[in-house]
């Protein structure tokens, strides 16, 4: 199990604490094992890269740690929350206010304005929010004010993704979750993506990338390599 | 709200993107809701026209039918053409009974009528002196019947406009001579078009000759209707009581029956409500075929979007969220249609009243069933597709290519 490091303070519970995790598939006819009793914490703030060669089951475990899977065996934590008992409703509502997902393919709307896309996880939220002003400041931040009333299939790749990016803190998560977020970018637009996400953890927000790159785990605090379902580092 | 704003947004957009898809899946509503509406603005218009003829004849009428009536049904026998148990004989006995001001008789004849080389089967009918005024038919040109034609037995025969057309006589100076089979008549007047729409036949059609002179013609003294009018009009029971003692006693058993224009009206209402709702059961076939369009148009969309539902679960929608989404979505696809319906149904209905007897009329009822089928229809097809929707698993479809 990987210890957290000295500059958190031991006795406070981490944000996502898992422990010997099984996950398998049946795709096809073959079962694939994609978690072989993984166990890891992230505290509150810190930037995580899962690595890993594809196949590995890295996006597996993110979406796991989303609530996106469910775990056939294993304990999972959620600010020292229990959530391998919740039901549907509750893993919906937990996705909307606690994770913000980025993924490789961005999913946006297509025929949808930006701030459309923005405003999207609000209309699934329990209580009401002041979507259109935070919105704007997010449309701001990543720096797409001039585009906030353009179709997303207007938009190239990289603005796609900062759409993307507002979008998953619209609900001000306390994780953001990235599934190879500059993987359908060339490399200069990657690393402008990837320097905002170093700006939102610079901020306190804490951050899980998966990716196969190792360049892009070197801007986290910490990388956990996975490989055939097992942390290996 | 917000959802429902957002669904309803999101229906709009994908009915307008793919414009031509949408109108053919909405095709087989608006013909089931056109064809449900127009034919039940028919029915509604017959039923309204019919009403004011049967009412327009007085209160104080007595219907006489052949045929024994069954417990509120229809008597037996009222089909044209049957033969008849009721008689010229009954006619004439029934003028004597006190309680009762006024008989009237029809009999009805299957007979060519021919006018030179120009021959049609009309609606031919032996009638007693008046008999017009139950097709509300007012002679044009020339006269009608009249007691004296009755009493001799004359060759005499009034036309209806479109029997006139149909044989060539329309504009034909007066007195013109026809042949009924092969008795040679005498024109003596046509009627001017009516305005009513009857039920199963056109009134303009009626060609009247004396029934005198049909008895005499057929060799016949069956007659198929008999008109009685009370002489009280508040209270038709002494007048219904002593004809049917009168014919009791003629007969030697109840092979008749005798209905109130409230019992005709009811009657009447039956039947329209039984044909109504069989020309109205082939539009609902149609509005199923709509609605498996819908069925069809919504799983296409719910496999296209399944990245789209991915995200949505992604960022906190729920089962019920997405499920309600693909609902209303296919809800606005099937109303969408039932309104072009609606409106294809209310311009075919004035383009009806304008240029045809008929007066059909869309009843606000008629409005509500349309709209409660839109949703209906839209509701219980779209369900297949929106469970599936809402049950996809987040991960597969957002990896979904």
């Amino acid at each position: 199990m990987d210890s957290p490091p000295p500059r958190y303070i031991l006795n406070t519970v981490p944000l996502v604490d898992i422990d010997e995790l099984w996950k398998g598939y049946r795709p096809g006819s073959v079962r694939v094992q994609a978690l072989s009793g993984v166990s890891l914490r992230i505290e509150r703030g810190e930037f995580v890269a899962i690595a890993g060669p594809s196949g590995s089951g890295k996006s597996t475990l993110l979406y796991v740690i989303g609530l996106l899977d469910r775990p056939d065996r294993g304990r999972y934590l959620l600010d020292g929350r229990d959530v391998g008992g919740l039901n549907g409703r509750e893993r919906a509502h937990l996705r909307n206010e606690t994770f913000g997902f980025v993924f490789q393919t961005f999913n946006l709307l297509p025929r949808a304005t930006v701030m459309t896309n923005v405003l999207l996880p609000t209309l699934y939220a329990r209580h009401p929010v002041d979507g259109k002003r935070r919105a704007a400041e997010l449309i701001d931040r990543v720096g797409l004010t001039d585009r906030v009333g353009h179709r997303s299939n207007e938009l190239s790749g990289g603005e796609q993704q900062r759409v993307a990016i507002a979008r998953a803190l619209i609900m001000n998560p306390q994780i953001l979750l990235a599934d190879e977020p500059t993987g359908n970018l060339d490399q200069k637009t990657g690393r402008e993506i990837l320097g905002i996400f170093h700006a939102l953890h610079a901020q306190g927000l804490t951050v899980v990338l998966v990716t196969h790159d190792p360049e892009v785990g070197g801007i986290a605090d910490r990388s956990v390599r996975l490989e055939d379902g097992r942390v290996t580092r | 709200m917000r959802l429902l704003a957002d669904a309803l947004r999101t229906a709009l957009d994908s009915i307008r993107a793919a414009k031509a898809r949408s109108a053919l899946t909405m095709l087989g509503v608006v013909i089931g809701v056109f064809a449900v509406i127009a034919l039940i603005a028919v029915g509604e218009g017959v039923r309204q026209q019919a009403e004011q003829l049967i009412v327009g004849l007085g209160p104080d009428l007595l219907a006489v039918l052949p045929g024994a009536s069954p417990q509120g049904g229809l008597p037996a026998a009222t089909q044209l053409g049957a033969t008849s148990s009721l008689t010229t004989g009954d006619v004439t006995a029934l003028r004597t009974v006190p309680a009762v001001r006024e008989v009237q008789a029809m009999m009805f004849l299957g007979r060519i009528v021919s006018y030179g080389d120009h021959e049609t089967v009309p609606f031919l009918l032996g009638g007693t002196v008046g008999i017009e005024r139950f097709f509300k038919l007012e002679p044009a040109r020339g006269r009608t019947l009249t007691a004296a034609d009755a009493a001799s037995r004359r060759r005499v025969v009034v036309f209806g406009s479109a029997a006139a057309d149909q044989v060539g006589l329309t504009d034909r100076p007066l007195p013109a001579t026809v042949m009924i089979g092969t008795v040679p008549f005498t024109v003596v007047g046509y009627f001017a078009k009516s305005d009513l729409l009857s039920l199963g036949f056109n009134v303009d059609t009626t060609v009247i000759i004396p029934l005198s002179t049909a008895e005499a013609l057929t060799q016949s003294n069956r007659v198929h209707r008999i008109w009685a009018f009370s002489r009280d009009p508040r209270n038709l029971q002494p007048a219904k009581e002593q004809i049917k003692t009168l014919l009791l006693a003629r007969h030697k058993e109840e092979d008749f029956s005798i209905l109130e224009q409230r019992e005709v009206l009811s009657l009447l209402d039956r039947i329209l409500t039984i044909m109504t709702a069989l020309v109205s059961g082939l539009g609902a076939i149609s509005l199923l075929v709509g609605g498996v369009g819908i069925m069809n148009i919504m799983l296409v969309a719910v496999s296209e979007r399944t990245r789209e539902i991915g995200l949505r679960k992604a960022v906190g929608a729920t089962t019920g969220a997405i499920l309600a989404q693909f609902l209303i979505e296919a809800a606005v696809l099937s109303l969408v249609g039932s309104a072009v319906g609606v409106v294809l149904a209310w311009i075919g209905v004035e383009a009806a009243a304008r240029y045809s007897p008929l007066i059909p009329v869309i009843t606000p009822q008629a409005l509500a069933l349309a709209a409660g089928v839109g949703v209906v229809i839209g509701v219980v097809f779209g369900l297949v597709p929106a469970v599936r929707a809402a049950t996809k698993n987040p991960i597969e479809a957002l990896r979904y290519e």
